[in-house]
């Protein structure tokens, strides 16, 4: 993995008309690195503004504020041959293999779109490339002619895969890609997706859910609550030395599927939920489930600080929850 | 006090006969946990929901068994027997809390529409509309939803997922039934209402003694809540028994995989992820061998050709697989799970 970034995401925001001219907050004023080659993971409750997050940076959503550089240059200020050159190379992977594949189109006909919108290669060429992809993402040729409807699940999220691949991608966006398959099928499609980043040198922003599929599969990781970053390391890190209260919490609640440890273990439990987007409270927006919440109202968001080695933490208490840490009173 | 014994499921759909339980047993301590665990298509919903008789009529069929309730068997109740203990004997809970609401009346209304249904009033006589609203505030209260006495006029759209959750509980447990059946209970939720939410199925059958079947595909919720666990694969039972036994003396493959496939602590990030190639067999033409033998790493030629009987390893503990043969060529399973022994020792529920 080298340096070089590929994404300079600055102060981004996203948010959404809802009744009563009030603002859905769903990305709010959000500042990431994305390096070239890495898999980003992306965590969160549902709600937390991780997909919108994801598909602003595919440009399904257009920005409220704030900038997205790819490769150095705004993509907001993007010329109309150079934006489409940007939506070849930024693709996505949908959470549902059912409702994201076309059920009139054959799978040849869902793979080769892409390819044809942008023009690439001749019929022919566009047809063998089409097999090619069938066969990179473990499925055969013979599938070419047949409806999303005769394949199951993890089959449809190969091809949702395949498709993708299509039009010679540098960065993906895999939101939620195995959450609706069958644990057994899961492993097939994080190992397929391991495979092809290897392969093809790609790029991902893996956004789930589920917390210890991403500590596999990530290299760096941020965890976002109501629309902002609250932690960002390196995976191993994070899951060995969380420091935020919110990420304990949700790291805590993670099942682990052995008796032993999951009748022991001590848990910091998260009460409450998840406060609305539209009426965003003041000041640290967890501080309404925060054990260690102090009473004294800070003005604004606290930042992201570097806690050193690149672990983020975005706390008004983070130092002294490090100190303590240090202390073992954890 | 529940046993199920060599129950058979099929529908009758477009493409042929679904085979969708193919000769199940289990049974249900008083209070006791039991983990129906499985993929989709394994028949684990299908077996559950037939203990309350949910399917369509038009196109299902028991084709074999029993399912026995204090030695009466369910399947010959008629419906309007079936509507008495549907809610009151024997409630369920399902996945998705937002399909499973109805989003036109208000949660308090649909509290008390069991209630009323069910129950009788302090004077032994029909239960009046206050004294049932009464009631579905301390549900809401005992499930923890926060400012019950408002939330109780609220349609379902105005909860959260795991608000939602809660009221689906509380409408389960209104009439303090002997079974609570949970149908995936907390797969649409985040892991940290999922969290709460186990705690309080827990200490709701502390409270009432309910005994609970937990139907899910995450052996983290397994190893949370179960006592006793049964594995299905393709309208059978693979492997069953107490949770130890499966957690820590694991016998088939497919228990094994499925606990590989979940990235854990240990997983190594360089190392690929264990998976299960393959996709689950087709239940219209169930193969005539082990239902996984397609998908098994140590399938043999005899995997194939017929279906294993069951094997019992002990009192608990039961597995179906050819492995278990004194004549096959491999080791044992349980024997490659290292530390095994250990962890049994020390664990204690």
């Amino acid at each position: 993995m080298s340096d070089d970034v590929l994404f300079e995401i600055e102060n981004l925001s996203k948010y959404f008309d809802v009744e009563n001219k009030k603002k859905l907050r769903a990305v709010d004023g959000i500042s990431l690195q994305i390096k070239r080659g890495e898999t980003f993971g992306l965590v969160g409750e549902s709600g937390c503004g991780k997909s919108t997050l994801g598909r602003t940076l595919v440009r399904i959503y257009e920005p409220t504020s704030g900038s997205i550089r790819y490769d150095g240059k705004d993509i907001a200020k993007l010329g109309r041959r150079e934006a489409k050159e940007y939506a070849s190379k930024v693709q996505m992977i949908f959470q549902d293999p059912y409702a994201s594949l076309n059920p009139r189109m054959t799978i040849g006909d869902i793979i080769k779109e892409g390819m044809k919108i942008h023009k690439i290669g001749s019929d022919k060429d566009r047809t063998d490339r089409m097999c090619e992809l069938l066969e990179l993402v473990g499925l055969s040729k013979e599938h070419a002619q047949r409806f999303p409807y005769e394949f199951s699940g993890g089959q449809r999220q190969r091809v949702g895969i395949a498709r993708a691949l299509a039009v010679n991608p540098e960065f993906i966006v895999c939101d939620e890609p195995v959450s609706a398959l069958d644990v057994s099928i899961q492993a097939q499609i994080i190992n397929l997706l391991r495979e092809l980043q290897d392969k093809l040198g790609l790029t991902l922003l893996f956004i789930a859910h589920d917390l210890s599929v991403v500590r596999y599969i990530s290299d760096r990781v941020g965890v976002m609550y109501l629309g902002s970053l609250v932690e960002v390391a390196n995976a191993e890190e994070l899951y060995l030395n969380p420091i935020h209260p919110y990420t304990k919490g949700l790291l805590s609640a993670i099942p682990v599927a052995d008796p032993l440890v999951e009748n022991s273990r001590k848990r910091s439990l998260l009460e409450g939920d998840i406060p609305s987007p539209v009426d965003i409270p003041t000041g640290c927006k967890f501080a309404s489930r925060c054990p260690y919440a102090t009473s004294d109202k800070k003005e604004g968001v606290p930042p992201l600080h570097d806690f050193g080695g690149g672990h983020y933490v975005a706390c008004f208490n983070a130092q002294s929850l490090i100190n303590s840490m240090d202390e073992g009173n954890f | 006090m529940l046993a199920i014994k060599d129950l058979k499921v099929s529908f009758h759909t477009y493409s042929g006969e679904v085979q969708a339980v193919r000769g199940v047993n289990l049974s249900l301590e008083e209070g006791g946990t039991l983990a129906i665990v499985g993929e989709s298509g394994s028949g684990k919903s299908v077996t559950a929901q037939s203990i309350l008789k949910l399917h369509d009529p038009d196109i299902t069929e028991y084709k074999g068994g029993h399912i026995e309730l204090d030695g009466q068997d369910i399947l010959e109740f008629d419906e309007k027997r079936m509507q008495e203990i549907r809610g009151k004997e024997i409630s369920m809970i399902f996945q998705d809390p937002m399909t499973s609401l109805n989003p036109t009346m208000t949660v308090g209304n649909q509290i008390i529409e069991i209630l009323k249904r069910h129950e009788k009033g302090k004077d032994n006589k029909k239960i009046g509309h206050k004294e049932a609203r009464e009631r579905a505030i301390e549900l809401l209260k005992m499930v923890r939803i926060p400012n019950a006495d408002q939330r109780v006029d609220q349609y379902p759209h105005e909860l959260s997922g795991g608000q939602r959750q809660r009221v689906m509980i509380a409408m389960a447990m209104a009439c303090a039934p002997r079974i609570l059946i949970a149908d995936e209970p907390t797969t649409a939720l985040d892991v940290t209402v999922q969290l709460q939410i186990l705690e309080l199925m827990k200490e709701m059958q502390k409270e009432k003694g309910t005994s609970i079947i937990v139907i899910t595909h995450d052996m983290g919720v397994v190893a949370n809540l179960a006592k006793t666990v049964v594995v299905m694969y393709g309208g059978v039972i693979v492997e069953a028994g107490t949770a130890a036994d499966i957690f820590y003396r694991r016998e088939h493959p497919y228990t094994q995989g499925l606990l590989d496939s979940v990235p854990n602590e240990k997983q190594r990030k360089d190392k690929k992820l264990e998976s299960i190639e393959g996709t689950p067999p087709d239940l219209v033409n169930p193969p005539v061998g082990c239902p996984f033998a397609d998908r098994c790493k140590y399938a043999m030629k005899i995997c194939h050709q017929q279906m294993p009987e069951e094997t019992k390893l002990s009192e608990t503990h039961l597995c179906r697989c050819h492995l278990l043969d004194p004549e096959c060529p491999y080791p044992r399973i349980s024997l490659a799970f290292k530390g095994a022994k250990k962890r049994e020792e020390t664990y204690v529920r």
